[in-house]
């Protein structure tokens, strides 16, 4: 499809990296679209810093090469390469103000100082703290000095912005705030931003498409909605959101079905979406559940259709905005049921722990998972 | 209040014990006799003998450009030097070359004397200025390599070379533009010290000085031969501002750069 690819500003791949004996990305492939917002999410060490330093420059790969708009760059230096980067500790040059700091990458790449002047206040502007050109970079409070570091970034007009989990030394209300303003920015300027943070619900919040990475990997790649709608493998279906995950044994069934039994010998009839394949019968798959996903009833009252659970309440934890209990499942070797409860939903449920209840979930929120994914 | 009262008097003991000395050097500089023994008056005249003496001067003038050319020597050596150890991590045997370059204070002077002379005498080398100046450069290394290593470790200059790198500026621009600026406060604080530290240097000077060359401690030494006259007092009294006045300055850069370069 040369259309798509024609849209693809950063290419990389198969981009292999081992520092020393230990391998760090292993086959990672990747492109950016014009004006997305791309984010590599993982745990730490899992490769999504180091492609963000491959693609930067200040990291060679192994094999694999990096293509920005069509251009092979792989072999140029950081300062060759029209990408620029927000640092997570900002790394702003404390010799210099506010404005020679945003007007520094003008004066490298040679801008006339005249539309240097022009170009500071707009940079200040968009991020919020016009008026500032001749603050010292000391005086700033990190927040601050994180929107300086962002129009520092900017200013010079990149082909793509590489941000480090820029938003990763800030207070948590502070963190929020700036997530909302940072995907407003990327939107209006309509640049492509390559965003690495450990913050599931950061990655969720401000992302067109998710890099999930473990390992070294790419675990999987997609839009937020498909990636917790469909989570491949389970290290990303717990990762994200989290989830319940059952090793089941697969039983013979209908095609496009699912007949499955649990190790505690609930069995299972799930319809199979189209990207999920099953084993053949007799051999182990993994299954998740969304713990937001199962809903927990009293009495015999499951709604139509649905799956059902026999447990007893083993524990909740209050959480502010709603609850999570553990549900202990009884059929045979007891299994651990995660359900999340929403505010209002029910939140008195420790004065009934040890009574039996009945869980249900609906067959199309079991996701049937790769089975190579551990 | 009694426990606070001994310390008092301890700090005041061992001040005592460091400054008296020179206080009574000063004071007997201000005597109007011959010999430091009575008190027979008030006088500026050992000031103005040493004004006058051509020798001494010239001398005094000899000890200005030697420190100040060993420090130029050093500050250049010594910003190489730290830049090379804090940048490049892995290079093999980094903290032993880093302790290398520290060991000339730790060496006697003497056998480090003895050993440049007999270094340059077999190499051929002429007992110069140059030479000398390249041998005070060598003791005030240290110096110069401390105060450049601590500031590159506390700016996290490697951070900001890299920022700087990622908004276009190649290595060198990132060095010139990021890290030499930051690096100046340390640069001038490891040189003031380099310089009083060559000032004030007898045994390399004695050692080396050769045909030709008196350096102001050299001359004071000569000076002494004859005993200790008011005038030596007098001129030990201006080195001894002149230090402070260096360690002032240097305390000064350490207050506003919120660092300290110590000795």
């Amino acid at each position: 499809m040369p259309a798509v690819a024609d849209d693809n500003l950063l290419e990389l791949g198969p981009v292999s990296k081992s520092f020393g004996s230990t391998p760090i990305l292993r086959d990672v492939t990747l492109s950016v679209r014009r004006g997305e917002f791309m984010t590599l999410l993982g745990p730490s060490g899992c490769g999504k810093t180091t492609t963000l330093r491959i693609i930067a420059g200040f990291e060679s790969p192994d094999t694999g090469r990096v293509k920005l708009d069509g251009a092979d760059v792989t072999d140029q230096p950081p300062y060759e390469r029209d990408v620029h980067t927000v640092f997570q500790h900002y790394a702003l040059f404390p010799h210099l103000d506010v404005a020679g700091n945003i007007a520094f990458g003008m004066r490298m790449d040679k801008v006339p100082e005249a539309e240097i002047r022009r170009r500071i206040p707009e940079a200040l502007a968009m991020v919020k703290l016009s008026g500032y050109e001749t603050r010292r970079v000391g005086s700033l409070s990190g927040g601050q000095m994180q929107r300086v570091a962002l129009a520092r970034a900017i200013a010079g007009r990149p082909a793509v912005l590489l941000l480090d989990e820029p938003l990763g030394a800030l207070d948590l209300k502070l963190r929020k705030e700036m997530q909302l303003e940072l995907k407003n920015l990327q939107k209006k300027i309509g640049l492509a931003f390559v965003y690495v943070t450990h913050d599931q619900e950061e990655a969720m919040t401000m992302s067109d498409r998710i890099a999930v990475f473990n390992g070294g990997r790419i675990e999987q790649l997609g839009t937020p909605g498909e990636i917790y709608e469909s989570p491949r493998t389970s290290f990303v279906a717990d990762f994200i959101g989290g989830a319940n995950i059952f090793t089941a044994k697969v039983l013979p069934g209908a095609a496009g079905r699912a007949h499955l039994l649990l190790e505690d010998e609930h069995e299972l009839d799930v319809p199979l979406d189209a990207h999920e394949t099953l084993p053949a019968p007799g051999r182990k798959v993994k299954v998740a559940i969304r713990p937001e996903r199962v809903k927990v009833f009293y009495k015999d009252e499951l709604p139509f259709g649905a799956l059902r659970f026999d447990a007893v309440l083993q524990d909740s934890i209050f959480l502010g905005d709603g609850c999570q209990i553990y549900l202990r499942m009884f059929k045979k070797a007891p299994e651990r049921l995660t359900v999340a409860l929403a505010g209002g939903d029910r939140y008195a449920v420790h004065d009934d722990l040890g009574v039996p209840v009945i869980a249900a979930v609906q067959p199309e929120d079991v996701y049937i998972l790769e089975s190579d994914g551990d | 209040m009694k426990k606070g009262r001994g310390l008092a008097l301890y700090c005041a003991g061992l001040y005592a014990f460091l400054y008296i000395p020179l206080a009574v050097m000063t004071v007997f500089s201000f005597n109007n006799a011959h010999r430091n023994v009575v008190w027979l008056g008030f006088t500026l005249k050992w000031y103005a003998r040493l004004w006058k003496d051509a020798d001494l001067m010239n001398a005094m003038l000899t000890s200005v450009e030697l420190a100040a050319a060993a420090a130029a020597i050093a500050a250049v050596l010594g910003v190489l030097a730290s830049y090379a150890l804090t940048r490049h991590k892995n290079f093999h045997g980094r903290e032993g070359y880093a302790a290398l370059l520290d060991a000339p204070l730790m060496i006697p002077e003497v056998a480090l004397g003895v050993g440049l002379l007999s270094f340059l005498v077999r190499a051929g080398f002429e007992l110069n200025f140059g030479a000398l100046a390249c041998a005070h450069a060598l003791i005030c290394l240290p110096y110069s390599v401390g105060a450049a290593r601590a500031r590159l470790k506390s700016i996290g200059g490697e951070r900001l070379e890299e920022a700087a790198m990622d908004l276009g500026a190649s290595e060198w621009a990132a060095f010139v533009k990021v890290t030499l600026p930051l690096l100046a406060p340390a640069i001038v604080s490891g040189s003031l010290l380099a310089f009083t530290v060559s000032f004030e240097d007898f045994v390399t000077s004695f050692f080396l000085a050769g045909i030709g060359i008196v350096t102001l401690p050299i001359k004071i030494y000569a000076m002494m031969k004859f005993g200790v006259t008011p005038e030596i007092n007098a001129l030990s009294v201006v080195l001894l501002a002149a230090t402070f006045i260096l360690l002032g300055l240097n305390a000064w850069l350490a207050v506003r750069t919120g660092e300290a370069t110590r000795l």
